[in-house]
């Protein structure tokens, strides 16, 4: 009973925006959309969400995440360094990889002050060194290891920071209000569940991804002159 | 965490003059052969380290800016790790750094800085919003350690009272020092110099004794900041290509 509840508070310390890992600072391209008004409404809102999670979270970083936490668990340095190079090749964009490197960064750095643990030092003195690019799903997945979630749990704690990301940059950017926000985010929740579950059992090598039109934006996001987000 | 360069937050809201002061008080810091960087969290663009770049007085490597996903307050004190990162990344890539000005985006009266990111901070606002900004209590101009009160030269012309500006700040920041200044002239600049001297470099460079006794040390975590200023902090050469090129 208690190891549950202690579980769950952990989920929720690392699933909530409220832990500072920078991610209020990026929107996925979101903002790319919005300005060019490919993306008006709520419904369009939900559709990019749902493309990001189905076509592209769930096939590389929840698969990288799952494998990260497994090479964590086994205390096996070398193999989260090569989820960490396998997920950096799958991740094209430059401005992509760049924003999942610096909230990878800002997570080890909030993380090695609230649970030290001898992983976290040595990926923080590799990050310094270069040795590893320290992006974002694959440090989440050795915290969450670390404080003790279970795989699953871990996942979910992931999509939901995820989803919750987007959908704030979403109400910053004036495409939906705060209970059409809400509403996505129920409508979204089997994709949500499906995605966790998938990762799980997928091998690195088949890491895929499929979003043109969203990639596009990702790359525009770096030339627009004017705007609030970093990715 | 080891960090070599006093760190110097500078908040306000918008159009108060933040970026005119950084633009006034660099050069002068500079001259005292003080070793300067900036991140700017610009709102909107990347304007404001674009016009401190254009200036010239920096190099460009040594302007950062972060943005902030609409969220100022929050890139100052909730989650501060994007400009951690930045500062990081600049004392790595400038070992010689003495003091880093970390400028927020406009924000309003309750926006203040995390001591976890600076040591200390200052408020700017400007007499043409009103010379009722003091009496207001937000705790951004009286928390802050040197509250800055911009553009007095247009007091007369916006029908603001300075007298009363003077008398209620100096009240309501119950003796924390305020200074009173015009970007454009660089009238009072040097007393904003000199409260960063005295109160994060401890007259580095100058070598001369502190001429405003009313500044007091903003918190007990500043005194290990400068110990170091001049040492490559402990470890291997940095990843460059990883580090500074994240920010645009």
């Amino acid at each position: 009973m208690s190891d549950t509840l202690d579980q769950q508070f952990v989920l929720m310390q690392l699933a909530d925006s409220f832990f500072p890992s920078g991610t209020y600072t990026l929107s996925h391209g979101l903002e790319s959309l919005v300005q060019s008004q490919c993306i008006t409404n709520a419904d369009e809102v939900e559709t990019f969400v749902r493309l990001l999670l189905c076509n592209k979270i769930g096939g590389t970083d929840l698969v990288a995440l799952a494998h990260a936490y497994q090479a964590s668990a086994d205390n096996n340095l070398d193999a989260i360094a090569d989820v960490d190079a396998r997920l950096y090749a799958q991740t094209p964009i430059e401005k992509t990889r760049i924003a999942q490197r610096q909230s990878g960064r800002a997570l080890l750095m909030v993380a090695s002050k609230t649970w030290p643990h001898p992983q976290l030092t040595e990926l923080s003195g590799q990050t310094a060194q270069g040795q590893v690019h320290c992006l974002h799903p694959v440090i989440f997945a050795v915290v969450a290891q670390i404080a003790e979630l279970e795989q699953q749990a871990a996942l979910a704690a992931f999509v939901h920071g995820f989803v919750t990301g987007i959908l704030g940059a979403a109400i910053r950017l004036g495409v939906i209000g705060h209970l059409q926000a809400q509403q996505i985010r129920r409508a979204i929740a089997p994709d949500m569940t499906a995605i966790c579950q998938e990762a799980s059992t997928q091998p690195l090598d088949d890491m895929w991804s499929c979003t043109p039109l969203i990639d596009l934006a990702q790359m525009r996001q770096a030339k627009l002159s004017r705007r609030l987000f970093a990715s | 965490m080891t960090h070599s360069a006093a760190r110097l937050g500078i908040g306000g809201p918008v159009g108060s003059g933040k970026t005119a002061l950084i633009e006034g008080i660099v050069p002068m810091l500079m001259a005292q052969g003080i070793e300067v960087a900036v991140v700017t969290n610009d709102l909107l663009t990347t304007e404001d380290a674009d016009r401190l770049k254009r200036k010239g007085f920096l190099p460009a490597e040594r302007v950062i800016g972060v943005e902030t996903g609409s969220c100022p307050h929050t890139a100052i004190r909730e989650d501060p790790t994007m400009n951690q990162l930045a500062v990081q990344d600049l004392e790595l890539l400038f070992p010689q750094l003495d003091l880093i000005l970390i400028e927020s985006g406009g924000d309003n009266l309750a926006s203040t800085f995390s001591y976890e990111l600076v040591d200390a901070y200052m408020f700017v606002i400007d007499v043409g919003a009103g010379d009722d900004i003091p009496r207001k209590n937000g705790p951004g101009f009286v928390q802050s350690d040197l509250a800055v009160v911009n553009k007095i030269d247009i007091a007369p012309y916006v029908g603001a009272d300075l007298g009363l500006m003077r008398q209620q700040a100096t009240q309501y920041r119950q003796g924390k020092p305020v200074v009173y200044t015009n970007c454009k002239t660089a009238e009072g600049l040097d007393e904003v110099v000199a409260f960063i001297q005295e109160t994060l470099l401890f007259g580095r460079q100058m070598g001369q004794p502190s001429t405003q006794p009313s500044a007091q040390p903003p918190s007990t975590q500043q005194t290990s900041t400068q110990q170091t200023s001049t040492q490559q902090p402990a470890g291997q050469q940095p990843a460059t290509e990883n580090l500074i090129g994240s920010y645009s």
